[in-house]
């Protein structure tokens, strides 16, 4: 009788599988346990979190560590990702041109066209013009509103009004003739004077019309073809919001710059392409399918791309002590996507959504040095430690203990920096891929199409579904559902969006409604594991035919997504293919498939 | 200004109620008023002897349709907001003596209509308060520090409920 014990190095965790073997050759599973990895897979701080994965598998068993007969390591897939965003439009505004801003409670409702004039020099101008009057931050709401009512009874034509402070509704309730006012507007310094305006409240729970149309601010201002061209990305800018000016002026202009991004080079086996990364997501991976299978990719130094590649070239040169020459990228995965970006020169912190593409990298290399971390964890526990079995190998023969399965199965494992697949065929052969672009990548798109900049609250958002507060005792989460509280929210809860987060609630600072932060979620999701599992299916199965594969069972920590084995399900329902989360030994779920394959593998080789 | 009667008619109608205790300093009034006129949330005023802020502020919630009132002591010296499935004692938000200033005063009317709304609450606005150290008649306090013991004592309220 004897006590094995497999352990599984991942990215992100460390786990192990207890087994007994019986005299006769039989197998019994005894414990699970899974840690934290420390330091980065293969190298020698692993050692750390092995033993207290050990530690925690074996102590309820009552058993000591030097009981164990043997530990048998992973031969971790020398495989690492990162990503990086390369932004490729921005729009600038070279003189003061447009406020487009929600401020949550503009004033008055409809469309005025006049002439900028702060509220000073209106006793000095004429009555036969209309005006919008420029009202700062120093003046009281009072006594703007009683100014504004003399000069109307004077003659005055007064069509609208930009407020610095949140007034727009107290100044306008003490109007006579109430018009149009947008308040908030926080560089109100930078507003010129003297020129035509326009400005746009709609009525509650509407959206504004006519300045989020390029035609209609080309009727306001009378622009000839060319200029209506240019005034494209304020009316893009402006849709969706409720009030909004936009003010002509003679030098003014607003571009949508394109940002050159540089360009990467695909090399193939056969042949070698160039590809501009602002031609987007698509044109890339395009290109891509053009030259597979990959020998090596190449950026442009002193691009977001070029830096990110050479830095995943480091990071694993570093690892595998080998010259950084000599590693090379393997495979990209490129996504479009929107990154709300601040408008250059805006008067209220205005933003456009500019078009930005995210690339995931992935090096791989020969092999990891994990003879020398087998070596120290020997040292440490006194315990025979060897690396028994290729990883991808491995998962398969965890995988297969999952009830209801039988080759030709394919594995999907679901990472942080790679996707993997592997497939077994009814001969026992096995095939597998890595795949550039998993779960960091899935937060990467989350940070920047919400505009965080906070890569943990983007994790965050990830990993868990959202709620609002809607009273001080209830929240209703993103399926409709409400779910009702004794005591009341914080404050701070109370009416936001809030990730429904393991340690508890975290509000969201953003005006983006819950419905906008899911799509945004669950797009991401799709655009990189869904994208992911049918190119790497596509790989590995029989003639490239997913049709071809009965089973496909999902493992490692994203299959624990509580949305993303759905996703997948629905795009491969059409394969005819049964895909589900593995659930190893029956117990496991999508989890130790790496672990207990490597104990089934051995006792397997003990027996020949 | 418009300070409605006290009129049983108008009982019904759809507004946070705020009980003030005399004599109702207009100081402290108005930039309530101003905080839920902006965000389009009517309210209404009455007199009453006296009574602490915060049980005003309850009796208050109790009593208004929307469920939610602004209570004001006698002296002037404290306002609070509740509401009414808040428990006696345990208001929203409430201000002490040394707060009454027309910026966190109207941050409180506000408050009250986003309650009614269900809109987030403003709680920290850098905005508004560097406005008011700009045009505060007295130059020497500090918005952001106040700001700050504000939010400081709510946490403490909320984590001494737990």
């Amino acid at each position: 009788m004897a006590y094995i014990a497999g352990v599984d190095i991942g990215n992100n965790s460390t786990e192990v599988a207890i087994a007994q073997l019986g005299q006769s050759g039989e197998v019994r599973f005894l414990s699970s346990a899974l840690v934290r990895t420390v330091g980065i897979k293969g190298t020698v701080q692993n050692a750390m979190g092995i033993i207290d994965a050990l530690d925690l598998g074996l102590e309820p068993l009552s058993i000591e560590r030097h009981d164990l007969d043997i530990v048998l390591l992973n031969e971790a897939t020398p495989v690492i990702g990162d990503v990086a965003m390369e932004t490729i439009t921005e729009t600038v505004i070279t003189e003061s041109a447009m406020i487009g801003h929600n401020p949550s409670t503009p004033g008055g409702q409809g469309l005025g066209i006049g002439t900028s004039v702060t509220l000073d020099d209106l006793e000095r101008v004429s009555t036969d013009q209309p005006w919008i009057v420029i009202i700062p931050e120093e003046m009281d709401f009072r006594e703007a509103a009683s100014r504004l009512n003399r000069a109307t009874s004077a003659g005055l034509d007064i069509v609208g009004a930009i407020v610095q402070k949140d007034d727009a509704v107290l100044i306008n309730n003490r109007l006579h003739s109430p018009v149009p006012i947008v308040d908030e507007v926080a560089h109100i310094e930078r507003v010129p004077m003297g020129m035509v305006a326009a400005i746009e409240v709609a009525g509650p729970g509407k959206t504004i019309e006519k300045l989020s149309n390029p035609y209609d601010i080309a009727t306001v201002f009378g622009l000839d073809p060319e200029e209506t061209r240019r005034v494209v990305p304020i009316a893009r800018a402006l849709m969706g919001t409720r009030s909004a000016v936009v003010i002509k002026t003679p030098q003014g202009d607003i571009q949508e710059r394109r940002i050159p991004a540089g360009k990467i080079t695909l090399i193939g086996q056969e042949r070698k392409t160039e590809v501009q990364v602002q031609d987007g997501a698509e044109a890339i991976m395009h290109q891509l399918d053009q030259v597979y299978p990959l020998v090596e990719i190449e950026a442009e130094p002193g691009t977001n791309v070029g830096g990110m590649f050479e830095h995943v070239r480091k990071v694993m040169a570093n690892l595998t002590d080998q010259p950084v020459s000599s590693v090379r990228v393997q495979d990209v995965l490129a996504v479009d996507t929107l990154k709300p970006q601040m408008v250059l020169g805006a008067l209220a912190g205005e933003y456009t959504l500019g078009n930005a593409v995210g690339l995931a990298a992935m090096v791989e290399t020969h092999k990891l040095p994990m003879q020398r971390l087998a070596r120290k964890l020997e040292e440490e526990i006194i315990v025979r430690t060897i690396v028994g079995g290729i990883e991808a190998e491995m998962a398969i023969y965890g995988a297969l203990t999952t009830p209801g399965i039988q080759p030709p199965l394919a594995i999907l494992d679901l990472g942080g920096g790679s996707t993997d697949a592997s497939l077994i065929d009814e001969a026992g052969v096995i095939h597998s891929v890595h795949l550039a672009g998993a779960g960091d990548m899935v937060t990467l798109l989350i940070d920047t199409e919400l505009g965080l900049e906070d890569r943990e609250l983007a994790e965050n958002i990830k990993r868990f579904p959202l709620a609002k507060a809607e009273t001080l005792f209830h929240q209703r989460h993103e399926d409709g559902s409400v779910q009702f509280f004794h005591e009341p929210f914080d404050p701070r809860l109370f009416g936001r969006v809030v990730v429904l987060a393991e340690n508890g609630s975290i509000p969201l600072d953003t005006r983006e409604s819950l419905a906008k932060i899911v799509a945004v979620r669950q797009g991401a999701k799709r655009k990189v594991f869904v994208r992911n599992a049918i190119r790497a299916l596509e790989r590995v199965a029989p003639a490239n035919n997913i049709r071809l594969i009965s089973f496909v069972a999902l493992v490692g920590g994203s299959a624990l997504d509580f949305e993303i084995p759905q996703m997948i399900s629905d795009a491969l329902i059409e394969y005819g293919v049964v895909t589900g989360r593995a659930n190893v030994r029956s117990t496991e779920g999508p989890r130790n498939a790496v672990a207990t394959g490597l104990v089934l593998a051995h006792v397997e080789k003990q027996k020949e | 200004m418009e300070v409605a009667s006290s009129s049983k008619s108008d009982e019904m109608k759809p507004t946070v109620w705020i009980l003030a205790g005399q004599p109702v300093l207009d100081e402290v009034i108005a930039p309530i008023y101003w905080g839920l006129e902006e965000e389009g949330i009517p309210a209404e005023l009455r007199e009453v002897s006296g009574g602490s802020a915060e049980s005003l502020a309850r009796q208050a919630a109790g009593s208004s349709p929307l469920n939610v009132g602004i209570g004001i002591d006698g002296a002037g010296q404290t306002v609070a907001l509740h509401h009414r499935d808040l428990s006696v004692g345990k208001p929203l938000l409430s201000l002490a003596a040394d707060e009454l200033r027309p910026m966190l005063l109207r941050q409180l009317g506000r408050n009250a209509a986003r309650l009614v709304k269900g809109d987030p609450l403003v709680l920290q606005n850098e905005d508004a308060a560097r406005t008011e150290v700009q045009h505060s008649t007295k130059p020497s306090h500090n918005e952001a520090d106040e700001l700050q013991a504000l939010i400081v004592r709510i946490v403490t309220e909320l984590l001494q409920k737990e």
